[in-house]
């Protein structure tokens, strides 16, 4: 579920920044993850979270309809290798930044020791990252990313002189 | 009413030294019996290498052995907002944007995925005085970023598709700012500061944005990118002998097109005060913003007067934001302090206040501006914000893209790379009385200038007692 988070909405080389951002041009800007924490320090159920602000000429459904079409062909045919590597290797790089700074890394460290029992997490998880298939991601997209599985806060602000464009959460 | 006591117990403490008003967290916060602090370790240093390559371009590598991977920071001077007329306000941002959106070679999808498949990224960024156009990858993958980041720099080909793109969104965000107090306020007082100076335009119009088409991004490119003005800072895991190698095969054979680098004009010394209200009607709210003629980065007073900026307004504990966030309540924060370009700069402070007490807040700031240029800083409270500065350093530049991004902004605004490693001796060398007189000088009340976001219904009467407010909505 990570790799695909990743896949999905990780940076601007990800499959909704690509299709919705750029190719649909139907959002202003796009950004996804693990809710408040990151895909390794949670304890129990936790949220991916997609966060877009739409153009007044777009709105949540068609968002909606945009982010279903990419997790479906994600679902369906998987993820080419070129690609998978290219996450992982973004992924990975990601994982050994955030151990740069001291503070952030003792406080990785103790979360990691809390959550998972085990402080030496923090060297295993490149090794489950690379651990990752197409087949895994097939899964997991089938799996959790479904409609049932799904809440969509659509805000848009009222009362305003000149209506910004609203925040669209799913 | 702890809380309270604990204030009146410190105000004793403090009674033989001429600080008055607001008790410090400092002495107080260290519960009884604590042993004083450890004698402070050496500051680390850097080694940078420092090399010019044929076509002027500067190249200065920092070799650490931190992560396995390299920062580099291509910043190029005189691009930034100085360069953009008063047709084109907030140009080098748009510029800058587009920069990593289509080369000769790779459009905007296959640059990100090659950045992505590198283990980093590139991108490009726009300040007052420069643009800087910042990749990071794996160490493995130094050589290849490198040859991206100058593939980016050197040859955008500002695609049509994507030129489009980025004015519609470009429109699209400045809709959302200018429903914002605060984006209408700096912009504003940046305005009353520098006037006709490209430093009092740097955010975008309608009309600027519109402007905008291939033909001016390639022509603007040619005029502001090139190595003569160019520095390259290479930092990370990766031999010097090895970063000068890579630099010269990226960078060697680029040549200026221009026919002189752009010339950048002073920043006017001296700004008419003014008193401007922004309307926005049934805001439960003010943004107050006060500002005045600052000093360029490399002025003589910047050392004394940076420290004088984090006393005053620049972190929590700063006398302004303890003064009226924590002692009266009547903001979330408030900041102060010194804006320092290459040209020039500014003296900014703000808060979002409640409308009740807007006027109430600027009779605050005023008294804590007179009290920092006339009252000498008690040693306690000079030493506290010392350390503050000294330790901020410490932990920002632990960070390898920190040290990289630093190098770059001080070499934009006119500092030498030797300033990194001298900022924070020469902070603690700073006296007392030199906060007093540079702030005297420069956050003198009847120099600032006062801008006020909020309801005219609401907080008009309060502002009366601070001049005549000129009333506008935009």
């Amino acid at each position: 579920m990570a790799v695909l988070s990743e896949l999905l909405a990780g940076s601007d080389a990800s499959l909704f920044y690509q299709g919705l951002v750029k190719g649909r041009q139907i959002a202003l800007n796009l950004s996804g993850g693990f809710g408040l924490t990151g895909p390794f320090e949670y304890d129990g159920p936790t949220l991916f979270t997609v966060t877009a602000l739409y153009k007044p000429n777009s709105n949540a459904d068609a968002l909606l309809a945009a982010m279903d079409e990419e997790i479906a062909k994600v679902a369906k045919n998987g993820v080419d290798d070129a690609t998978l590597k290219r996450v992982k290797t973004s992924m990975v790089a990601d994982w050994n930044n955030g151990l740069e700074n001291i503070l952030r890394r003792a406080d990785t460290l103790a979360k990691l020791q809390t959550l998972w029992g085990d402080a030496n997490v923090v060297n295993k998880v490149p090794g489950w990252i690379e651990g990752v298939t197409s087949k895994d991601i097939q899964r997991v997209a089938a799996t959790y990313l479904v409609q049932a599985n799904r809440t969509v806060i659509d805000r848009k602000p009222v009362a305003k002189p000149a209506a910004p464009a609203p925040t669209e959460k799913k | 009413m702890k809380k309270l006591m604990l204030i009146a117990a410190i105000g004793a403490a403090f009674a033989s030294s001429v600080i008055t008003a607001p008790a410090f967290a400092d002495e107080a916060a260290k519960p009884a019996g604590m042993p004083a602090y450890g004698k402070d370790k050496p500051l680390p240093t850097q080694h940078i290498a420092k090399k010019t390559l044929a076509n002027g371009l500067q190249v200065w590598v920092v070799q650490r052995n931190g992560v396995p991977r390299v920062d580099m920071v291509l910043a190029v001077r005189g691009a930034g907002y100085v360069a953009d007329d008063a047709a084109h306000p907030g140009f080098a941002n748009m510029m800058a944007g587009l920069l990593n959106e289509g080369t000769a070679k790779h459009d905007s999808r296959a640059i990100a995925e090659l950045a992505q498949g590198l283990g980093g990224s590139v991108g490009g960024g726009a300040g007052a005085d420069g643009i800087t156009v910042s990749a990071n990858a794996l160490a493995s993958q130094a050589g290849p970023m490198l040859q991206l980041l100058a593939e980016v720099a050197r040859t955008p080909s500002f695609p049509a598709k994507e030129v489009a793109l980025a004015k519609a969104n470009a429109l699209q965000t400045l809709r959302v700012q200018e429903t914002q107090p605060r984006f209408r306020a700096d912009r504003a007082l940046n305005r009353a500061v520098f006037g006709d100076h490209p430093y009092g335009h740097t955010t975008p119009t309608v009309e600027a944005i519109n402007s905008v088409d291939e033909a001016l991004l390639h022509a603007e490119h040619a005029r502001r990118f090139r190595p003569d003005q160019t520095l390259l800072v290479i930092a990370g895991r990766i031999k010097e002998a090895d970063a000068m190698k890579l630099a010269q095969q990226a960078f060697g054979d680029w040549k200026a097109e221009g026919a002189a680098p752009v010339a950048s004009v002073k920043a006017p010394g001296v700004a008419k005060p003014v008193r401007v209200l922004i309307e926005r009607p049934g805001s439960v709210q003010s943004a107050i913003r006060l500002g005045g003629s600052g000093i360029a980065a490399t002025a003589a007073d910047q050392v004394p007067l940076r420290l004088a900026s984090t006393v005053l307004g620049g972190g929590f504990s700063s006398r302004v934001n303890i003064n009226l966030r924590e002692e009266k309540g009547y903001t979330y924060g408030a900041t102060a302090g010194a804006r320092m370009m290459r040209e020039g700069g500014s003296i900014v402070g703000g808060a979002d206040v409640r409308n009740e007490v807007t006027g109430a807040a600027l009779t605050e700031y005023f008294n804590e501006y007179k009290r920092i240029g006339s009252e000498l800083i008690s040693p306690q409270e000079m030493e506290m914000h010392k350390r503050y500065v000294a330790g901020g350093y410490v932990l920002s530049n632990q960070m390898q893209r920190a040290v990289a991004a630093t190098l770059a902004n001080n070499w934009l605004v006119g500092l030498p790379p030797e300033f990194l490693a001298q900022y924070v001796p020469l902070i603690q060398k700073v006296t007392p009385e030199q906060v007093r007189d540079v702030s005297k000088k420069y956050f003198a009340p009847e120099n600032q200038s006062i801008v006020v976001v909020g309801d005219s219904k609401a907080v008009g009467e309060q502002l009366k007692a601070f001049g005549e407010f000129t009333v506008t909505d935009k």
